[in-house]
This record gives C-alpha cells, sequence and structure tokens, in this order.
C-alpha cells in the first residue's frame, strides 16, 4: 500500500518538476525518430537506438529471500509518457542483454527514475560501456570524468562500434554500491565477418549465408551454432538490506553470499521462463542460463564477470572448453597462427571476459553441469545444492 | 556528502602539485621514481603508512635507514648486464631477507640460512648479488616467514634497462615493438589492518594468516586518492611513489604492472585495451627476431600475485564516428595524433575507380571486412586541411591491400590520386552525435572539463570540475573487483588512479 | 579389451534412437568388465572416511579414496589426495569402479575427459551429481569408464555434492602418460624426470560438521558458505622440515604436473626460477610462456618444465600465501624439489 502510494507520488512529482523545467524530462535521442518513442521511423542501415531506465527494483534468489536492487529496465520504444512508470521499481538483474553488430552506430538513452525505496538518495546514474575501445571520456560513463544524469532526466550515449566481442556494461556512479546493488549487464558484438558473401573463401574455410563467427577470425574458426551469454556476479544480502533498510553501508565487510549466472542462483540458472519478485510481481530476473545444443554443434558461450569481489572460476563436468577470445579479443598471433587453447577452467576476475567454443561433435548427448570450482558458492548463502552453477543439455 | 569533499581536498591538493610537475621539463623515462646503480643498501625497519581517510598503519619496509623504510620497498632500476649488490640489515624482531624471482646466479653472503635463502638479523646483514641479465619488469620480496611479511610490506619493483639504453628513445626489451613514449608502474597490493595491529602490539600469536580479510588497497603503495598526488609529498614520507599516467594521443604508454599482493587483482584500464608484450620480464615471442608476437591485448589485466607484465597503452580516438576536436569542417587543421591510421595509394586512382590498391604498412591497420571513413589527400601537402582538393571515401577491404571505395562523400569531389598520396581513417569534421542535457539535469564529475572535446574548456557552472585545467579527457584505471576501491569502510579510495590524456599543447614531465 | 573396442564402435556412431541401444549395452558392458580383472589402466577406488593429524596436532575427519586390489578386498590405504591414477603411454581407455564407504553417495568424474554423464538429481529436481552414484556401502561396483584418455595430467575427483565432497577431501590426480618422454605431442614438453604436485587445504570447522552429522538442511551448518580453510598442503602435507620431493638429477629437463584442489587459485614459485608453462588442464599450451611464478586456477592444472636446476633443494611456495598451518605462520603450500 505505502509502495503504490510512492509510485503515484514519484511519477506526479516528476511529471510536475518536468512541466516546470526543473527536471529534464525524459529525453530519447535516436536518428528519424519522428514520434519521438525513441525508434528509427525510416529503416537506417546500421543504427540501433536503445532506451533504458535507471532506478530501483526487487529481485528473489534461489532460496527465496527478496533481494533490493539498483538496476536498469528496457523502455526501448516506449512512449515517453509510460517510461516513468515503467522505470520506477522496474529494474532488472542482470540490465537488459545489448546485442550489436560492428558497424552500428549505438545510441543509448539513459532515463533516471530515481531510487522509490531511497527516496532520501539522489543519485546520478550512468552507462559505462566497459572495454569499449578508443572511448572519449563523455561517453565512458565514469562519473568523474564526465557527468551523470539526474533523477527524472535522460542522456543518451553514442557509440560507433568498431570492434566485435564480449564486452559488458554497469553504471560507474557510487561504483562499489551502484554495481553491487545489481547495475550490471551483457552486452557483445557480433563481427563483420557474419555478412560475407556466400562462398567467400577464408584460407580454404568457405563462408555460407547464415554462418555465424564470434570474431572476424578470417579462417573461420570462431563459427558457431548456438551463442549464450553468462555473467557471473554476485550479491551480499547484508549489504542490499543495509541499503533499503537506509542502513550505514557495510563496504569494508562486504561478503558475497549469493553467487549468480545471469542474476540467478542454482536451480533458478536453469528455470525457462519468468521470476517474479514478491514485491511488485515484475519479472525482474528474465534470464535463464540454461544451455541446449544438439549433437555436433559448436556452442559459443560469452562469459563475463562483474562481481565487485571476487574472482570465479567455471568448469564443465565431462566437457572442456576451447578458449578462443580474451576481453573482445581474438587469441592470435601477430602472424595469424592461433593462440587459442583448450582448457578444464577459465578464470575471471571483475570486468574480465573469456569467449568459448564447446564443439559437441562425438560427445554423448546428455545432460553436463557447468559449475563454479570456488565450490563454497555452489550454495544459495545458508541453502546447499544451488549457486553459481547451470545445466547444459545436449540432444 | 563529507566523504566527496575529503575526496575533493585531496584532489585538489594533487593538482596543485601536479600542475607544478606538468611545468617542469625531464627525460621522459622520469616518470617511474627509483633509485639506479650496481649497489644497494637497504634496511628493513618498521613505519607507519597514511591513508587518506585518515588511518595510519604500522607495517615493515625497506629503505635507506632504519628511519627512512618506505612502502613498497625502492623501485631498483638496473641496467642489463651489471652484476647488482644488495646488502640487507635488519632492524626487525624477527630474521628477514630477499629473493629476486627472474633474476640470474643470485648468491646471498653473511647472515644465517633460512628456508630459502640466508637471511639477516639486527647486527648480521645478508649481501646479496646477481645478474641482471635481462632487461623487463621485475619485483623482489622477503625469503622469510613470507605469509606475515609480504603482508607487513617487504617487496618492492626492479626495472631492468636494455642494453643500449636510450632515454630519449626508449624501449622496455630493446626491440621496436616495446618502444614508448612514457613508462608508469602499477604495484598493486592490499593489507588487512588488523594483522597491522597485532604485530604493532607484539601479539604474534593471535595472528591468523589464513584468515587474513584486507580492507586497504594500493597501488604504489598509496591508496586513492594519494595514488594522484605528487610523489615525495612531504605528508607522505613513507609512501614516495605516486601513480599519476598522462600521456597525449597517439603516444605510447608502457604500463608496468606488478602483482604485489596475495589476492589476484583485476587490474582494468578505461580509453581502450592495451596490448601485454612480456610477462615475468619475458617478452612473449615466438623467436628471436620476431618481436612480441605472441603479444595479446586486454582491456583488464589480472595481476596475479608474483607476476610482472608490460603492456602498451595508446589512444587514438580512432573510428569514433565524431570529431573530438569539435572540428566542423574538413578545412580545420589536423592536431598531432588525429590521424591514427594512414596508408598510401599503392597505384595512381582514376577519378571513376571504385577499386584502390593501399600499402604503407599502415592499411594493415584497416578493418578487415567493414566500410570505414578515410580522407584522400596528396602527398604534396603533410596533412589533409592544408590540400583544397581533398576527398572523402569510405574504403572497404575487398582481399589482401585491395579496398573498395565509395567516393566524392560528404561535397567533396572525386578526382584522380597519384601513386603514394595518402589514405587515412578519420572522423575530421564530423560533428557530436547528440544534444547533451541541460546542465541542471547533470552531476559533473571533478575531471570534466565542461566539454565533450579534447583541449576544450566548457562552461561548468560555479565550483564544478576543476581538476582538468588543460581540458584533456581523463579515465579511471583501477581495481574491477570494486571492493577494492575502497580505504576501509570509505569509498572512494583503494587501488584507484585516473589516465590524462591531455592536448598536446599540454606539457607533461 | 574386445569390449572396449566395441565400446569405442557404438560410442562414436551413437546417435538419435540408437542412443537407448547404446545405453543398454553400456549397462550390460559393465557387467561384464567388473570381474574381468586389472588391466594397466583399471583401478578399484575406495571412498572413505578417516584422521588427517594437522600440524598443530589437530586431528580433522577427512574422506579420501584408496586403492584397492579389487572391488570388496578394502586393502587400500585412504589418502587425501586420492591415489594417483597412472595410464601407462598409449593407453587410451580408463576404467574405475567405485566402492563407497562414505555415509553418502559418491560419484567420480576425471575434468577434461569427455564422456557421457548421467546426472542423479534430488527430489525437488536439482542436480546432486553430475554422474551416477555409488551408494554408501554398496555391494557391487559402480563402473566409470572413458575411452578417450588424451596424454596430460588431470584432475579427478567426486561428482556428488561438489561443495561439500571435494573440500572433504575426495580428489587425486590422473596421469596420463605419452609415450615419447614428452608429456604431450608436442617439443617443448619432453622431459627426463617428473615431479606431481596436488595442492589442498582444508577447514576444519566444516570437516567437523560434516563428520559429526551436523551438516545438512536444518542442522548447525546448513551450507559451505562460510568456508575459510587453515591448513594448506601439497601432496597431502603441511611444509614440514626435512620433508623434499625428488625431482630429478641436476640439469635435467624436470616436468612438474601440478594440480589444484582448492577452492581458489594459487600461484607457485620456483625458487624464482623461470619455468615453462607446457599444459593447462590436461592440454597443451600452444606457445608455452616462460613464468616465475605458476597460475593455477581452482580445481586446474597446470604442467611447467624446469630447465638445468642445480643441485640442492629448490624451495617451492604459493605466492597467494597458503603459508601457514592454522594459527602458526610458516608452513603450508611449502616444499623443497631435491635435485640430485
Amino acid at each position: 500500500m505505502k509502495r503504490d502510494l510512492l509510485l503515484f507520488l514519484a511519477v506526479t512529482a516528476f511529471s510536475l518538476l518536468s512541466l516546470t523545467g526543473a527536471w529534464g524530462g525524459v529525453m530519447v535521442q535516436c536518428p528519424e525518430d519522428l514520434d519521438g518513442d525513441g525508434v528509427s521511423d525510416v529503416d537506417l542501415p546500421h543504427v540501433v537506438c536503445r532506451h533504458l531506465t535507471g532506478g530501483d527494483g526487487f529481485t528473489v534468489m534461489a532460496d527465496g529471500r527478496s533481494m533490493y536492487i539498483f538496476g536498469f529496465g528496457d523502455v526501448t520504444g516506449m512512449p515517453a509518457d509510460q517510461v516513468l512508470e515503467s522505470g520506477i521499481l522496474g529494474a532488472q538483474f542482470p540490465a537488459p542483454t545489448i546485442v550489436l553488430d560492428e558497424g552500428d552506430d549505438f545510441y543509448l538513452t539513459l532515463t533516471n527514475v530515481g531510487m522509490l525505496m531511497r527516496p532520501d538518495l539522489f543519485d546520478p546514474h550512468t552507462v559505462h560501456f566497459h572495454g569499449f575501445p578508443e572511448v572519449a571520456s563523455i561517453f565512458d560513463g565514469l562519473p568523474e570524468s564526465s557527468v551523470g544524469i539526474n533523477m527524472g532526466s535522460s542522456i543518451t550515449y553514442y557509440y560507433h562500434i568498431a570492434v566485435p566481442g564480449t564486452f559488458m556494461y554497469h553504471c560507474h556512479a557510487e561504483a562499489t554500491e551502484h554495481m553491487q546493488m545489481g547495475m550490471l549487464g551483457n552486452l557483445y558484438v557480433r563481427p563483420a565477418q557474419n555478412s560475407l558473401p556466400d562462398g567467400t573463401d577464408l584460407k580454404g574455410f568457405i563462408h555460407h549465408t547464415g554462418y555465424k563467427y564470434a570474431y572476424n577470425d578470417g579462417d573461420g574458426s570462431t563459427r558457431y551454432d548456438v551463442e549464450y551469454a553468462i555473467q557471473m556476479s554476485s550479491f551480499d544480502p547484508e549489504f542490499h538490506d543495509a541499503d533499503l533498510n537506509v542502513q550505514p553501508l557495510p563496504f569494508a565487510d562486504m561478503r558475497d553470499k549469493y553467487a549468480l549466472l545471469n542474476g540467478r542462483g542454482y536451480p533458478d540458472t536453469v528455470l525457462q521462463g519468468p521470476i517474479l519478485n514478491k514485491v511488485n510481481g515484475r519479472n525482474s530476473q528474465p534470464l535463464d542460463s540454461l544451455v541446449h545444443a544438439r549433437q555436433g554443434q559448436r556452442i559459443l558461450l560469452r562469459l563475463s564477470n562483474l562481481s565487485v569481489t571476487r574472482y570465479y572460476t567455471l568448469s564443465i563436468g565431462g566437457l572442456y572448453m576451447k578458449v578462443i577470445a580474451k576481453d573482445a579479443k581474438l587469441l592470435q598471433a601477430s602472424d595469424g597462427r592461433p593462440m587459442s587453447y583448450d582448457t578444464t577452467t577459465v578464470t575471471l576476475g571483475g570486468g574480465e571476459s573469456v569467449d568459448v567454443i564447446i564443439d559437441t561433435a562425438g560427445v554423448p548427448p546428455g545432460t553436463y553441469v557447468m559449475y563454479a570450482t570456488q565450490a563454497q558458492y555452489l550454495s544459495n548463502n545458508e541453502e546447499d545444492y544451488g549457486g553459481m552453477m547451470t545445466e547444459i543439455v545436449i540432444e | 556528502m563529507r566523504v566527496r569533499q575529503i575526496f575533493q581536498f585531496t584532489y585538489c591538493l594533487a593538482l596543485t602539485f601536479l600542475l607544478v610537475g606538468l611545468l617542469s621539463e625531464g627525460p621522459a623515462q622520469a616518470t617511474i621514481q627509483g633509485i639506479s646503480g650496481i649497489s644497494f643498501t637497504l634496511v628493513a625497519a618498521p613505519g607507519y603508512i597514511k591513508t587518506p581517510e585518515g588511518n595510519s598503519i604500522f607495517f615493515w619496509g625497506l629503505g635507506s635507514d632504519v628511519n627512512h623504510v618506505q612502502y613498497p620497498g625502492p623501485t631498483l632500476i638496473l641496467n642489463e648486464g651489471d652484476t647488482i649488490t644488495i646488502t640487507l640489515y635488519s632492524a626487525l624482531p624477527q630474521p628477514v631477507s630477499l629473493v629476486f624471482p627472474g633474476q640470474e646466479q643470485v648468491q646471498a653472503q653473511g647472515g644465517s640460512q633460512g628456508k630459502v635463502t640466508r637471511e639477516a638479523t639486527p647486527g648480521r646483514p645478508v649481501t646479496y648479488t646477481f645478474v641482471a641479465a635481462h632487461p623487463g619488469t621485475y619485483l623482489y620480496y622477503s625469503g622469510t616467514n613470507m605469509a606475515l611479511q609480504h603482508e607487513m610490506g617487504l617487496f618492492g619493483a626492479i626495472i631492468v634497462r636494455p642494453a643500449g639504453f636510450d632515454p630519449n628513445a626508449p624501449t622496455a626489451y630493446g626491440t621496436s615493438d616495446s618502444r614508448y613514449d612514457r613508462e608508469y608502474l602499477f604495484m598493486i597490493s592490499e593489507m588487512d589492518p588488523d594483522i597491522h595491529r597485532l604485530v604493532e602490539e607484539g601479539r604474534y600469536s593471535e595472528i591468523e594468516n589464513a584468515d587474513v580479510f584486507p580492507t586497504y588497497y594500493f597501488i604504489n603503495g598509496r591508496n586513492a586518492p594519494d595514488t594522484m598526488a605528487p610523489a615525495f609529498a612531504e605528508w607522505l614520507p613513507t609512501q614516495p611513489y605516486n601513480c599519476m599516467p598522462l600521456m597525449h594521443p597517439g603516444e605510447r604508454l608502457l604500463m608496468r604492472i606488478i602483482g604485489a599482493g596475495r589476492d589476484n587483482h583485476p587490474y582494468h584500464f578505461h580509453g581502450n585495451h592495451a596490448k601485454v608484450i612480456a610477462e615475468d620480464g619475458r617478452l612473449l615471442s615466438s623467436g628471436p627476431g620476431k618481436g612480441a608476437d605472441l603479444g595479446y591485448s586486454r582491456f583488464t589485466i589480472s595481476a596475479v600475485p608474483g607476476h610482472t607484465y608490460d603492456a602498451i597503452f595508446q589512444w587514438t580516438g580512432r573510428e569514433m564516428g565524431w570529431d573530438y576536436y569539435g572540428h566542423t569542417s574538413l578545412s580545420d587543421p589536423i592536431e598531432r595524433g588525429e590521424l591514427a591510421v594512414t596508408a598510401t595509394l599503392e597505384a595512381p586512382l582514376s577519378a571513376g575507380s571504385a577499386q584502390v590498391t593501399l600499402g604503407g604498412q599502415g592499411e594493415k591497420e584497416f578493418p578487415m571486412y567493414r566500410e570505414v571513413r578515410c580522407l584522400i589527400w596528396s602527398k604534396a601537402y603533410p596533412s589533409p586541411d592544408k590540400d583544397p582538393n581533398r576527398e572523402v571515401v569510405k574504403v572497404k577491404r575487398a582481399s589482401g591491400n585491395l579496398f573498395t571505395i565509395s567516393r566524392g562523400l560528404e561535397g567533396t569531389t572525386a578526382r584522380a590520386w597519384s601513386e603514394g598520396d595518402y589514405v587515412a581513417i578519420t572522423d575530421h569534421g564530423r560533428p557530436f552525435p547528440v544534444v547533451l542535457p541541460e546542465n541542471q539535469n547533470l552531476t559533473f564529475g571533478a575531471f570534466y572539463s565542461g566539454s565533450p572535446y579534447l583541449g576544450n574548456a566548457g562552461n561548468l557552472p560555479p565550483g564544478e570540475g576543476g581538476l582538468n585545467p588543460f581540458s584533456g579527457f581523463f579515465y579511471m584505471w583501477h581495481s574491477h573487483n570494486e571492493k577494492e576501491l575502497l580505504n576501509n569502510n570509505i569509498f572512494p579510495g583503494g587501488a584507484m588512479t585516473m589516465l590524462g590524456i591531455l592536448p598536446y599543447n599540454a606539457p607533461i614531465e | 579389451m574386445k569390449i572396449h573396442h566395441l565400446r569405442t564402435t557404438l560410442f562414436s556412431g551413437a546417435k538419435g534412437p540408437d542412443w537407448l541401444l547404446w545405453v543398454m549395452v553400456v549397462a550390460l558392458m559393465s557387467l561384464f568388465t567388473a570381474p574381468c580383472g586389472a588391466a594397466a589402466a583399471e583401478f578399484y577406488l575406495r571412498a572413505a572416511a578417516t584422521t588427517m593429524v594437522m600440524p598443530t596436532g589437530e586431528q580433522v575427519t577427512v574422506w579420501g579414496f584408496a586403492k584397492d586390489s579389487s572391488f570388496g578386498a578394502k586393502d587400500g590405504v585412504v589418502t587425501v589426495p586420492g591415489p594417483v591414477l597412472e595410464l601407462p603411454p598409449g593407453d587410451t581407455t580408463l576404467v574405475i569402479h567405485l566402492d563407497n564407504d562414505l555415509p553418502e553417495p559418491v560419484s567420480i568424474m576425471v575434468k577434461g575427459l569427455v564422456g557421457s554423464m548421467t546426472p542423479v538429481r534430488l527430489p525437488d529436481g536439482r542436480i546432486r551429481a553430475l554422474n551416477k552414484e555409488a551408494q554408501p556401502g554398496n555391494s557391487e561396483p559402480v563402473t566409470y569408464t572413458w575411452t578417450n584418455v588424451h596424454p596430460g595430467t588431470m584432475m579427478y575427483q567426486s561428482a556428488s555434492h561438489l561443495s561439500v565432497q571435494v573440500q572433504m577431501g575426495l580428489y587425486g590426480a590422473v596421469v596420463a602418460k605419452a609415450d615419447t618422454g614428452r608429456a604431450y605431442d608436442t617439443d617443448p614438453s619432453r622431459y627426463d624426470s617428473e615431479v606431481l604436485l596436488v595442492l589442498g587445504e582444508i577447514d576444519p570447522d566444516l570437516h567437523q560438521a560434516v563428520a559429526s552429522g551436523n551438516f545438512g538442511p536444518g542442522k548447525a551448518v546448513t551450507s559451505a558458505i562460510g568456508y575459510r580453510p587453515k591448513y594448506f598442503f601439497i601432496n597431502g602435507r603441511s611444509y614440514t622440515p626435512g620433508v623434499y620431493e625428488p625431482a630429478g638429477h641436476p640439469g635435467q629437463r624436470v616436468l612438474v604436473r601440478i594440480v589444484n584442489a582448492c577452492l581458489t587459485q594459487r600461484s607457485l614459485v620456483f625458487g624464482g626460477r623461470y619455468v615453462l608453462e607446457i599444459g593447462d588442464g590436461g592440454f597443451p599450451l600452444p606457445f608455452p610462456p616462460q613464468h616465475f611464478a605458476v597460475f593455477i586456477a581452482a580445481g586446474g592444472t597446470k604442467d611447467v618444465i624446469i630447465e638445468s636446476a642445480p643441485a640442492g633443494d629448490l624451495p617451492v611456495w604459493d605466492e597467494r600465501l597458503g603459508l601457514t598451518n592454522g594459527g602458526l605462520t610458516d608452513g603450508g603450500i611449502f616444499t623443497y624439489l631435491r635435485f640430485q
């Protein structure tokens, strides 16, 4: 009841403030957007527009514990007058996945809808496109060296997407707090090699329309059939509760106890379908991490870690992985020789990404498990048989 | 709010000294502080370090005498081939020693034999000798009671200059791909203050080394924002080294990264990828003469305990999609570093041609399968702004160094060009792509110039910005396990600094 | 061996509706292979509890593996790490028959070896075990077969209840030899002599909770989230004065096989010498780098070559500083490699 009243007051207040000009209001910028919904109204090749909200919300951990978060919501294409209502308590975890193609002109609008449960906070938000090469500070989303967007207003970031690979994104305002609270998401760029003419000879490998590659490898070595972006992260419940209850934040004592893949702990990682949070019933953790492939297919896993406290190591029982790229760069010597390698483990610290390919040729059909070898994190806090683990089903 | 004020106050102090430094002249390699020579005396003794939020932590350090120990120990800057002698004296309550991973013919004399090497006690020094046989980035640390003595601060960096080192044309490994314009050290470590307190109070039996829980994180012995204060700042007598990387667009910045703590630290550098050319003092090379052909690019380098990394960072603003100098006309002047990738015509290009062959090595940097905007101009002119006939084109690699070309774009005219004329990837003259929000809707960073353009001071509200006098671009370089951006319970701080990319008219020490 | 050959053929041809048939054949085959006796790469492992004395004198219940002469013989010694499973050169088949004397089900997997995994689920659908399990007190062995073993250093471990059983001690090394004096089919991996280092760690409180039946839903400890190891080991031993690992003769190329069963990464230093990293996870590295600190992932393996070491004891330590014995300092993951 209190929450609905707050929501009503917040939307009303934001609307009034933007009318007076004190706050900027929702403003999206997208080329050839004629009706103001933030999407191009003519077909512009290689122009991509997205609109995110930055605010708060709730998730539920696999042991049933409700967890307050800060996060991003997706309001792409939504009329401006509906954005606040959708964004308030509409944070998703992880943030909406952003998929781009090399050569895109990407316009990303961020509207700060404020944190409804924390009316005492006036935090700005940003988007940091983590790993984006050759960035200018104005679009780096680092508030110390550029700007953060205030509550009730929008900013549009622009990126010319010149390089393929597995990146990630997060808010960089009050980084330790906002990232622990969940403002993290998957972001990857598909290579220009995907759009080569049919029959192109790549050093003896013949490209065909529809073939997909992880990178511009020049030899077909990163071709895959199915891809999954899986982001590691972890939550300290004491920190989240302190934030919700307006208590001093336990920064120094931060100990993550929910280790997550795409925002969920096992077995929710393999639950296909929504998880409705317990506070306003929103599907705020929409991503599962269940990997599906047919025998013989090549699986591309785009792995990244945005935990603010820990390194995690992933391993797969009964399978091995070929590491083809790290930090959005193909493992290739300067003379073109492959530097990719087979292994049983990949270890990532915060802000690192790895692309691995699993070739399922000859792999017996069945269910395989990908899990953190820091096995204490195969727990949902006090609950056993959970945590950073998911299933790979080969049919 | 109080926290932010402290932070900004320290930033301002740092900046005052930074400005003084900026105006001074000096050789390029002076940006890593340390001591040079072939013979060194190091004394291990207790001291106190300061942390930005006001704490004082007992530590064990190394220095020239008991009153001048430091954290980390002195950076030893050596020359390839020299035989080095280091005499270690101890004023610590337990034996101490030094090990020099990666050095050759290490010998120890004096003191008494420990588990790893010979150890010094008060009045019984040890002399270590080794040959600095190979150039590179190394470290040294205590080889005694390591779990405690590393925690307490007994480690330091070693840099070995290659034979024939020329300060005016420096390289890290004597190879052309290890050349650099500026170099900086990033020695990353951490501390658990509870352990230091127990040592200070002599309560050794209560120390639980297995259960260390660090709450302070350092670069070169300082926590942010002190990392950005000047080197040898008077108020940090035991933490003489800073970490304030500065560069101009297009320059090559050598990062020497060392994992000196017990934890891995994912060191993330905003701005661009960096190319790792060496690990543990060895060029990543498949053979003599091949250079760092096995080097790899990263946007985060995991500093593993006991490891070193050399990486080249460059930033040119290439293919940003807009002109970061704010030029709006093709005839506006070209700035230094702006033409990041320049190729030459291998053959004449006729006015109607839709294909072009490029050479001159620059073409290797062109993307593989994608169209890119370029300027063509005559070799008679040093840069395209001087050539009235310059032409905007888009080229796309067809195969090898053969490119397809779209001609006469953005109001320019397709015309004939000669062999040897220039083709450069550039966004020169392209407008800023979006409208920024009104000032009242923004929160400004202290390192923001008020303008998206390099070297351009915008209009900031009173009291905003202020730490960016040359209107550079600033980038956070930090541990990406963001818990490590704390000074105990205070954000921001920890293992963090800022890279400044300054316009060419801003001198850098 | 004939049966193994048959299985290989079926394996590579298995797809679609043949799959069910294949499962039936394998099940039948397991019955036949079990009593066949000891082939070169056939092992009878028994999971059981035992007691380890910590360097502080503390006694800790651990779970380990023993290598028995046959199922039911129970003549092996239970150790942590478990016995080394060595495959002779050219042998690409590994068979493990598992006997379980522990109070909860146990299973086996070898990391890096591709094989059919048959997960076991809890009533609520969660996977409890990644592979088929041996029940406590099983009267017949449960048999695991891999027919595609490649040369390398690998880790075997329990595939059941991973949060508990690995740190309780159910792990060991698989060493599959190449036949040419090389660890892998690569030139830099040639060696004259070899030594194996298995890294481990123990949280005595968690062991106590598990051993005393105080771990589980509704009990004193309900998950492993509070794991805090206090003891650190190489080959099941904390640093002990006078103890060393024979590594080879001075000047030889010595292969060091490293298995990290700790729940964290480690960074091994070999007296400050450079080593050549030639393998990771049981696979060769394409361009072996020279390092003076060797990163080994949690649950990972590394193979390194030490060249031209002089006579004497080369100290080995963990630069991640797992160098203590409980509250006592100066112990843990530290040993000497002896060259003589």
